[in-house]
């Protein structure tokens, strides 16, 4: 009968100990939760400070400004996914030279599976060439990099540089811009892609902060409730 | 009857004047002349009033009336007055010029109550007609004041002289009070300085005032105004380094903040440049995308399957 006993002590802890090892997997799939859009807003804190927030230029995203955006087909994609909420955000940088700025569009989705099929959906839709070298180490291992030129209001030309990155079940698609003295201006991609690597930086810093798992934080410490159990057995021998 | 010397009337018998002893007038508006008076006629009164001679005109006519002691009279020599008035220069006197002329003389009986019809060359020869006119002592006289009160007679004048004489020397005879040259010198100088440091003293109260008054204006933000100050007391006082300081803080306090303002300036439009051009940029990437999404719309209606995820 104590043999009994004790066997059970032992695997109860054992059980425990094994659910504890395999926490860290259960918060990498855990989910970022937003009650509604503004929640997807990066706070004034986190904001690099070579940045201004614009919240004149920022807002919810809904499915009837986003549609012609992205068009109808990959509208019905990230709702089959399990869209659930969008926010733009508007960053301009300090400097006026070249006038340097990023936005960033974060869509929430009912789960990771679904914002990793919108992420790799939607990244076949954005224009530009892939930038395949290495941006920076602040972006998650998801991010994919593309630049892109333009020209606006009728004269003038503009560089792009875009980041596409999930975290958990938040799809971010973090675009920076600068005006260009040329089609091919390398500096102003350049300046482009440092806006948007800023500004995805600071933002996915933000997530990993709001990233959580319920009952994640008590499990390494499951084994210590065995304790009681275990020590008027030990004591007996 | 009345005197017209003496202003006295009588009753109209009388004929002279008892008190200067001539012939009495008709008051004007009395009886005619020439109704049984002798003395009545105007040339008669006219003889009556000259003294001297009587009018050329009439003294054939009346040289049975004349007494026996009458005699032209003995021309005196000029009066005082008469020789300053030959000193004088000539005036111009139009009026009286005009009948220096025998012709132009008025005749005799327009001439009022007597007054000789004489030429006025008799007259300026001895104008004093009636013999009535005292010199300058006379006219004193009348008045009652010595000459010597008022110091127009030679001997007073003498006096003064020697009164200057006596004054004089009453003063030389008073105690002097003997003063070093040297002791006045620098009395003298010591004055000078006095007065120069005076005027040091006031000028440099007014430098002080004026650069205290411009640190005000600096404190209180008015640049301009404290410059200004400080221009001031520099032409005040020679010594004015401090002011100079101030002026020179005060000019390059101002020059910054019009660089400063001139740099907020262009930073706010350039600012609002690039806000506008942000606007355009993104405005333009909008479009740009639209495009993307209505060619994958393309794609997908085109192609059997639907996008889908990896």
């Amino acid at each position: 009968m104590r043999s009994l006993t004790r066997w059970r002590v032992g695997g109860l802890s054992a059980v425990l100990l094994l659910a504890a090892i395999c926490s860290p997997t259960q918060a990498a799939e855990s989910l970022i939760s937003a009650a509604k859009a503004a929640d997807l807003m990066l706070p004034i804190a986190q904001i690099p400070t070579d940045m201004q927030f614009r919240p004149d230029q920022s807002g919810p995203i809904v499915a009837k400004g986003l549609s012609p955006l992205i068009g109808v087909s990959m509208l019905q994609t990230f709702q089959q996914n399990g869209w659930l909420l969008g926010y733009h955000g508007w960053l301009d940088a300090k400097v006026s030279t070249n006038a340097p700025f990023a936005t960033y569009d974060i869509y929430t989705f009912a789960n990771t599976k679904g914002a990793q099929l919108t992420r790799l959906a939607y990244q076949g839709e954005i224009p530009g060439i892939q930038y395949t070298a290495q941006v920076s180490s602040t972006l998650p291992k998801s991010a994919t990099v593309w630049t892109d030129t333009g020209q606006f209001a009728t004269t003038g030309y503009y560089a792009e540089a875009e980041v596409l990155f999930r975290v958990a079940n938040v799809v971010g698609d973090v675009t920076g811009f600068s005006v260009a003295t040329s089609g091919q201006d390398a500096q102003a991609i350049s300046t482009a892609l440092g806006q948007a690597t800023e500004a995805t930086a600071a933002y996915v810093h933000w997530l990993s902060g709001r990233v959580r798992a319920p009952g994640h934080a008590g499990l390494p410490l499951l084994p210590l409730a065995g304790l009681p159990l275990a020590l008027p057995h030990l004591r007996r021998r | 009857m009345r005197c017209l010397r003496c202003a006295i009337d009588y009753g109209p018998d009388e004929r002279f004047c008892e008190r200067c002893g001539r012939g009495l007038s008709h008051p004007p508006g009395s009886k005619a002349a020439g109704e049984g008076d002798p003395f009545s006629t105007l040339q008669d009164t006219a003889f009556l009033y000259s003294t001297f001679s009587p009018p050329a005109s009439t003294q054939q006519a009346t040289a049975t009336a004349e007494p026996d002691s009458y005699s032209l009279p003995v021309q005196s020599p000029p009066t005082t007055r008469l020789r300053a008035q030959a000193a004088l220069p000539p005036v111009d006197r139009p009026e009286i010029d005009r009948y220096e002329t025998e012709e132009e003389i008025a005749p005799p009986s327009h001439v009022p109550l007597g007054i000789a019809n004489r030429p006025i060359r008799e007259l300026g020869a001895d104008p004093d007609i009636d013999g009535d006119q005292p010199d300058a002592t006379d006219v004193l006289s009348a008045f009652d004041v010595r000459s010597s009160t008022i110091g127009m007679d030679v001997r007073s004048w003498r006096q003064t002289a020697a009164a200057t004489k006596e004054v004089a020397g009453a003063r030389a005879k008073l105690p002097r009070l003997r003063v070093p040259p040297t002791i006045l010198v620098a009395v003298l100088a010591l004055a000078v300085v006095a007065a120069l440091a005076f005027m040091a003293l006031g000028k440099y109260n007014t430098y002080d005032k004026d650069v205290k008054a411009a640190q005000t204006l600096v404190a209180q933000g008015q640049y301009a105004a404290a410059i200004d100050r400080y221009q001031k007391a520099i032409q005040e006082w020679p010594r004015n380094q401090s002011a100079k300081d101030g002026q020179t803080s005060a000019q390059a306090t101002v020059a910054a903040a019009q660089a400063q303002a001139t740099a907020t300036a262009l930073q706010a439009q350039a600012a609002a440049a690039a806000r506008s051009q942000r606007a355009d940029i993104f405005k333009a990437w909008q479009q740009q995308r639209t495009q993307a999404g209505q060619q994958a719309d393309a794609q997908a209606s085109a192609s059997p399957t639907p996008p889908s995820g990896q």
